[in-house]
């Protein structure tokens, strides 16, 4: 008998440590992960999964972690991680996720609003960031790190590797068993579980604190939103897993319906790691849908020439195709799609390392419908999700092909919601959050009489389902006080290939204006095309012939936006948005204030010149 | 005097080495391009001198001028006497004969040029090329080969030279030396000069801009006095991480890459 994870949700609440016991003691030899290393894919099942979640947890014991204490992990995506999580959990700790790309006065924040007290970190570069930051950090007392090359001698804070705290954790265990038990049954569905920092785009990260109730409950709707998916059905994790949304698509999901989570070598080797692993159910974020595409494009614009008339005819085709729902095709559509399946989008899609997969996703950020048509047309489902932290992840979704009048999709059964009268979206449900870390001030705004204020405003479509317009801190008022929602208008301008990113300006202003920073590799294809001679990025940005064909790119997007919305003006950075400049958070995420703060004289500029002239 | 516009080059129609790589050295200048191994630096200066086609390399796109002249009509031979001279990596001189005959075979590049080879101002640059003048050149230490090869540049006088790595396997006092000669040469007659080197301390001290290539593309550039200041170039290149001289210890080398930004 095979897992059925339809069951999940009737058994009622259990904590993700149980489950894992559940699938051990049901289905021992069924796989639960495999882990990339040196090129071969290394699988743990489900009984060496609860052996090693149990011996890490007695090792975490014998360090002095009790229930309550909140250990960290700083890394990026690794079988580590995971297993680290789970054993915090035996142990009744509660597991705080950061972002191992945030530079030392991010972490600085983190550790010390989370009071994290132990520390699991990747390898020497974390490390050196903790040294780092030393005194700042008085509750930080102990720290594991997985990768211990080039740091074996060291002994700050009772440095241990990941490995010999797993070998002493099965030497203790036996001692330790009871104790594990006990500490995993008193888990109380109300007690913290994870804390989530939410991306801090407008201002300093906050800790979202996240029951085991709320995990349960998203694990219920996991089993609903993938309940075709059986039993090894395979899922690539690759995007940080401190974010809830990759805890969502590689955790929760994986363990409410059995599904097999892989982690591939590096980040800097996903693209191979993906066509080895083939997943069914891929999340991507808008920027990787982006890379995607503009490597597709890049590939064909280089192919040889039967080649690429080939592909660009194929892909135009698929555009075209793809406005129109699949459900709606007429027969000729239908044949097209095959055709041009067989001869081209069939290849992009294995090239890509999508070729199994039956169930894609988009969340986390707005992405252009351009785009989306372009991904559909080559025949992946893709489907826009919307959830936040406090939300402890999806919250909604699209139905196949994303065919509903709202971009997000409808609310499952259990989780409800309205729409305020100022356009704020309200959810209410069992997935809603507990609150933010020794914040009450900002929980009590966030949570009033149980609905979740998101910060998000909504429209709803007659069909029930939303479409998020913007954030509400974002929507500006131009100086003749019209409002205006500038992700509306940057994924606009961002439909244009050339175009990376594009930061609105208008509050207070006469007219809109943006910065642009252009997508390297297509404008420099384009520039050898039209034998601009360039040196590096900075060199793009500031040739004039580039200035000019960026301009007739967003006289080109402005068609499609209203006459108020319209971008007037631009300036294209000189250097790409970085997180170490802080200019973008750890998800990549604009930080307005930031970049405004930062080129304040370019802004000025921008306004300035026109007064003159 | 040599301007580099957006080429990509292939070898055997496979493997791309350069990917839309433009570089500019104006007349009288020294321009120096770093870069680590594989980057496609002496790639570049083949390309310029037109000597891929020997190695099945090709440029696919762009253009490369020469004086106003684009170079890829022009054999290479006929590029020489043009005055524009390419002294190879590893020195590649004849080492079978004399000192004297490896000088006067350089002499071939003043054919219909109307100027008589001038073997002494080399001897006068080097003197220890005329104390071994009638050794075998294969005899000569590493650095006298070096010297031998600058010298034939200097026979063919050139406006115009390309240099690969001339400091590859010499002791550091040949280095000076070397480098001492380049930017006499420089100074004295003019020659404008595109330096690729690995040693980046020297190819500094003589040049007046500077590239970083990174596979196949330049990923910054600008004068050197700025690019002796950048942090990642502090780092990657010269080895001092920190502020002031002090060179960084091996035990304090790392496991993990620092990531490399290249702002300029």
């Amino acid at each position: 008998m095979t897992y059925d994870p339809k069951t999940y949700a009737a058994k009622g609440f259990r904590t993700q440590v149980a489950v894992i016991a559940e699938h051990a003691a049901a289905y021992p030899d069924a796989i639960a992960m495999r882990q990339k290393r040196h090129g071969i894919w290394q699988e743990l099942s489900w009984a060496a999964l609860q052996d090693v979640t149990l011996a890490l947890a007695a090792g975490l014991i014998d360090l002095g972690v009790t229930p309550g204490t909140h250990v960290g992990i700083l890394s990026e995506n690794r079988r580590e991680w995971v297993l680290a999580q789970f054993a915090i959990q035996s142990a009744g700790g509660a597991i705080v996720g950061m972002y191992p790309t945030s530079p030392m006065a991010e972490i600085d924040h983190l550790v010390n609003a989370s009071d994290t007290e132990v520390l699991f970190i990747e390898n020497q570069e974390q490390f050196d960031k903790i040294v780092e930051l030393g005194d700042r950090a008085p509750k930080l007392r102990k720290l594991i790190v997985i990768d211990p090359k080039g740091i074996r001698s060291e002994s700050y804070l009772d440095l241990v590797s990941f490995d010999d705290l797993l070998a002493r954790g099965h030497q203790v265990l036996n001692s330790h068993r009871a104790e594990i038990a006990t500490r995993i049954a008193a888990l109380a569905p109300e007690d913290t579980a994870m804390m989530v920092f939410t991306s801090g785009s407008t201002g300093l990260p906050k800790a979202a604190e996240i029951s085991h109730a709320n995990l349960h409950a998203s694990a219920c709707l996991a089993t609903q939103f993938f309940e075709r998916y059986p039993p090894g059905t395979n899922i690539l994790s690759y995007l940080p897993l401190c974010h809830v949304a990759e805890q969502n698509v590689t955790v929760t999901n994986a363990l409410s319906g059995q599904h097999i989570m892989n982690f591939g070598e590096s980040l800097r080797t996903i693209t191979p790691d993906l066509r080895d692993a083939a997943p069914e159910i891929f999340f991507g974020v808008p920027r990787i849908w982006e890379k995607m595409q503009a490597g597709v494009m890049v590939q064909a614009q280089t192919a040889s020439p039967l080649r690429r008339a080939l592909t660009l005819k194929g892909l135009q085709r698929a555009q075209a195709r793809a406005a129109t729902p699949r459900s709606a095709w007429s027969l000729s559509q239908r044949l097209g799609n095959a055709m041009w399946d067989a001869l081209v989008y069939r290849h992009i899609r294995s090239y890509l390392g999508l070729g199994r997969c039956t169930f894609a996703i988009t969340a986390a950020a707005p992405i252009s419908l351009d785009l989306l048509t372009f991904l559909r047309g080559i025949g992946i489902n893709v489907r826009e999700a919307w959830g936040m932290s406090e939300t402890s992840g999806a919250a909604c979704i699209q139905p196949d092909w994303g065919n509903s009048e709202g971009r997000c999709g409808v609310f499952p059964e259990g989780v409800s919601h309205r729409i305020a009268e100022d356009g704020e979206l309200l959810v209410k449900g069992p997935i809603v959050f507990k609150g933010y870390y020794k914040n009450a001030e900002a929980t009590a705004e966030t949570i009033e009489d149980g609905w979740l204020h998101t910060g998000d405003v909504a429209e709803e479509g007659t069909d029930g389902s939303i479409s998020i317009v913007d954030r509400k801190k974002d929507i500006m008022i131009n100086a003749a006080g019209k409002n205006l929602a500038p992700s509306l208008i940057e994924n606009a301008m961002k439909a244009s290939p050339f175009i990376k990113e594009c930061i609105v300006i208008a509050d207070q202003r006469p007219y809109v204006a943006a910065l642009v920073q252009l997508d390297f590799d297509t404008v420099r294809l384009w520039a050898e095309s039209k034998g601009i001679s360039y040196t590096t990025f900075r060199s793009l940005a500031e040739n004039p012939q580039v200035v000019a064909m960026i301009d007739r790119q967003i006289a080109k997007q402005n068609e499609v936006l209203a006459r108020v919305e319209q971008v007037k003006r631009v300036w294209l950075l000189p250097k790409e948005l970085d997180h170490d400049d802080g200019e973008v958070t750890a998800t990549m995420k604009v930080r307005r204030s930031k970049i405004s703060e930062r080129y304040t004289a370019e802004i000025e500029a921008l306004y300035a010149k026109q007064a003159a002239a | 005097m040599l301007s580099i516009e957006n080429i990509e080059v292939t070898y055997h129609h496979t493997v791309q080495a350069l990917r839309g790589l433009s570089l500019e050295v104006p007349e009288g200048k020294i321009v120096t391009l770093l870069g680590t191994n594989g980057a496609g630096k002496s790639t570049t200066l083949k390309a310029a001198s037109n000597l891929l086609a020997m190695e099945n390399g090709h440029v696919g796109e762009g253009r490369i001028s020469f004086r106003g002249e684009s170079v890829f009509g022009i054999t290479p031979d006929k590029l020489v006497q043009r005055g524009l001279f390419h002294v190879r990596e590893g020195r590649r001189i004849f080492s079978e004969m004399t000192v004297e005959d490896n000088l006067i075979a350089a002499a071939y590049a003043l054919d219909g040029r109307g100027v008589k080879p001038d073997y002494d101002k080399v001897y006068a640059f080097f003197p220890r090329l005329k104390e071994r003048k009638s050794q075998i050149a294969g005899y000569l230490s590493g650095g006298e080969q070096q010297m031998l090869a600058f010298g034939r540049a200097m026979v063919a006088q050139p406006s115009m030279i390309l240099m690969d790595e001339p400091s590859l396997g010499l002791a550091p006092k040949i280095v000076e030396e070397i480098f001492a000669t380049i930017r006499r040469l420089n100074a004295e007659d003019g020659v404008s000069i595109l330096l690729v080197e690995q040693n980046a301390g020297v190819a500094f001290s003589v040049a007046d801009y500077g590239y970083i290539m990174e596979s196949g593309q330049i990923v910054m550039e600008g004068p050197v006095d700025k690019l002796r200041d950048d942090k990642d170039i502090r780092s990657f290149y010269l080895g001092v991480a920190t502020e002031g001289t002090a060179r960084e210890s091996f035990r304090d080398i790392k496991h993990y890459k620092r990531r490399k930004r290249w702002l300029s």
